[in-house]
């Protein structure tokens, strides 16, 4: 028998290790797989059954990081740096976390702590440089320098240094004489630099364009760096050479749209944006840069409606968007329904009708993936302080912004009205409440939901239904514009039609926001849309009861597209003629 | 459990606050029609603000159906076993 025992304990020496190893590696992989909520319980896993593994923790807190968990991840980080104070990779990922939060400070603080763990290590000597540089520290950036050895990235470093003081044949030395290759690095450091010091990123970019002139990355970051410095006209020299030289480049594309948003061209921003959302979807600077012309072009759109004096004859739907129509039909079917974004179109429809429903996306910003992505998370975390960040846009209106996920909420107050700080706890707490109403609406599916979309493939719009119908059984009318779908299977405005079970889809002949013009807002398009959807899912009462003062509109509402013209809804009060 | 009285009381203290105005007589039938500027997002605020005065929170189907300032009074009442 003591033999047995000691057999055992002789496998279990053995066993213990390796079922460890297995199992960091299954977390491991879901993580690097971006498989996150998966990797979470991986990770949680390994911590409770193997707490004295400081990659256990490592990979806990790193998880909730990607998550956007940001307070799970600190406190995680917190209790493993009580356990191995002088673990390295623990540090690490301390400091990862103390610049997702942006304490610059403590990161600092952290980094110095690894030098003096590990005084020999280049690497984190020069990673304490790059933090004090960047916290503009330049005399201890200047110190820590001279304590490092002379290798692995010390004379980019000490052009860095030179750059800060203004030493510029220094820097120009110290490049020349980093030798073949060296283009790479200096780049990557430019990059680094562009966002808080945009004239040394350019110095260095201009650099990196004289040993390799074409390169389109080093372009980039030279229109990068005029842009951040206000500099358009030089940034439009620059992009026009690099556009004829590298037409299709993604990165020249993007950079030519924010050039046109701080141009206030937002149309042309958009076209370029939507072109590149389309052959990369799950872009989110693209998303967010999207979202942000959308909304400054909405915001210059209402600052020129509210400035425009008023002109009947000339434009008729301006009048009709300002005013409100007393219609208790119409007030109800709209308060039948919830908006989904993509923008405030829908918001402003149940307004022109009387019907005030409070809702989460009804004055937001939205793109459909993400918003998708929100819902299957089940909104985790929107509303939260530490996942939300105030924004003034065009120096002027505030708007509040989901860190994770994107979303940009109204705040309908101006800068000057209300200080930030007050601002910003109620928007919060405006948006958690708006959340938790959703997600109550969604679990009971009393409400039909509706998500307009510019450009976006069905595979999203799927999406998103799959994620309303996780949460209940939730109807989601899609609606689409013609003048942004040309598609020869495009059924006509006004008809509504089942993609699936719990989709429908239908389509105006165009979207009210438009860029540089007074709102347009098809009502009475909508209209007809919201009655026939009711109808095909609620039996709610017929068309004609909402628009009816001038005969019987023709309604076409079918699964699957049909064979005859759709009906034209008169923009001026509901008299319907047919095509 | 507060009274009829304190619930009216908080609810004039409360818009005041958001209307940034005192002068708004606070009675069961007063609607967003009788309040300039009182739009979706006030709505929101006064909710908000009910829900943390009172330490509580209220339902979709409440929220939604507070067409009348007495219908917010109602609900506060009911949730809190006010008299």
């Amino acid at each position: 028998m003591r033999w047995l025992e000691s057999r055992r304990t002789f496998l279990g020496e053995r066993l213990v290790p390796l079922e460890r190893r297995r199992q960091l590696q299954q977390a491991f992989a879901a993580h690097h797989a971006g498989r996150y909520d998966e990797a979470a319980t991986l990770w949680d896993a390994v911590r409770a059954r193997w707490p004295d593994t400081p990659i256990a923790w490592c990979g806990s807190a790193a998880n909730r990081r990607e998550l956007g968990r940001l307070h799970e991840a600190r406190a995680i980080i917190a209790d493993a740096r009580r356990r191995f104070p002088a673990d390295l990779v623990t540090i690490t990922e301390a400091i990862r976390i103390h610049d997702a939060f942006g304490d610059a400070e403590a990161a600092l603080q952290l980094s110095a702590a690894m030098v003096r763990l590990d005084p020999s290590c280049a690497t984190w000597r020069l990673g304490h440089f790059d933090r004090l540089l960047a916290a503009d520290r330049t005399e201890d950036a200047a110190a820590a320098l001279e304590a490092s050895p002379r290798d692995g990235g010390w004379q980019l470093r000490a052009a860095l240094l030179a750059l800060r003081r203004g030493d510029r044949p220094r820097v120009r030395a110290l490049l020349d004489a980093m030798g073949a290759g060296r283009a790479d690095a200096i780049a990557e450091a430019a990059a680094g630099l562009q966002l808080r010091h945009p004239a040394e990123s350019l110095v260095l970019f201009d650099y990196c364009l004289e040993v390799e002139p074409d390169r389109a990355s080093h372009l980039r970051g030279v229109v990068g760096g005029h842009l951040g410095l206000g500099a358009h006209d030089d940034a439009a020299t620059v992009l026009d050479r690099a556009l004829e030289r590298h037409p299709d480049d993604p990165g020249l594309l993007k950079a030519r749209a924010k050039l046109a948003i701080a141009t206030e061209r937002f149309a042309d921003a958009l076209a370029d944006l939507h072109r590149l959302l389309a052959a990369t979807p799950s872009d989110r600077e693209l998303a967010e840069l999207a979202a942000h012309a959308r909304l400054a072009a909405a915001t210059a759109q209402a600052e020129r409606d509210e400035a425009a004096p008023p002109q009947p004859s000339a434009a008729p739907m301006v009048r009709q968007e300002i005013g409100h129509v007393a219609n208790d039909a119409a007030r109800e079917l709209l308060l039948g329904y919830e908006s989904l974004g993509q923008d405030c179109e829908f918001g402003l429809l149940q307004r022109r009708y009387g019907a005030e429903p409070l809702g989460l996306f009804r004055w937001n910003f939205c793109e459909t993936a993400r918003l998708a992505d929100a819902l299957s998370d089940g909104l985790d975390g929107v509303g939260a302080a530490a996942q939300s960040v105030l924004r003034l846009w065009d120096h002027q209106e505030y708007y509040l912004e989901d860190l994770r996920y994107g979303f940009t909420v109204h705040a309908w107050q101006n800068k000057g009205t209300i200080a930030a700080d007050v601002l910003f706890p109620k928007m919060c707490t405006r948006v958690a409440l708006l959340r938790r109403k959703l997600l109550e609406d969604l679990a009971s599916g009393r409400k039909i939901l509706v998500h307009k979309t510019f450009a976006t493939g069905i595979d999203d719009v799927r999406a998103l239904a799959r994620s309303l119908r996780a949460h209940g059984p939730n109807i989601l009318l899609w609606v689409r514009s013609m003048e942004h779908e040309a598609s020869p299977e495009a059924p006509g405005r006004g008809t509504v039609t089942e993609i699936e079970p719990g989709l429908l889809t239908a389509h105006l002949s165009s979207f009210g926001n438009r860029v540089g013009a007074p709102w347009q807002i098809r009502y009475d398009e909508w209209l007809a849309i919201c009655a026939a959807a009711a109808a095909l899912v609620r039996d709610a009462p017929p068309v004609s009861a909402l628009l009816g003062n001038a005969g019987q509109p023709r309604l076409d509402v079918g699964h699957g597209a049909p064979d005859h013209q759709a009906p034209v809804v008169d923009q001026h009060g509901g008299a319907v003629e047919v095509e | 459990m507060p009274t009829a009285t304190d619930i009216d009381a908080a609810l004039a203290a409360i818009f005041a606050d958001v209307f940034e105005r005192g002068d708004i007589a606070i009675r069961p039938g007063l609607t967003a029609a009788d309040v300039p500027g009182w739009d979706s997002f006030r709505q929101l605020e006064i909710v908000a603000a009910c829900e943390q005065r009172f330490g509580l929170q209220f339902t979709s189907r409440e929220l939604d159906g507070f067409h009348r300032l007495g219908d917010l009074a109602e609900a506060i009442r009911r949730k809190t076993g006010g008299a």
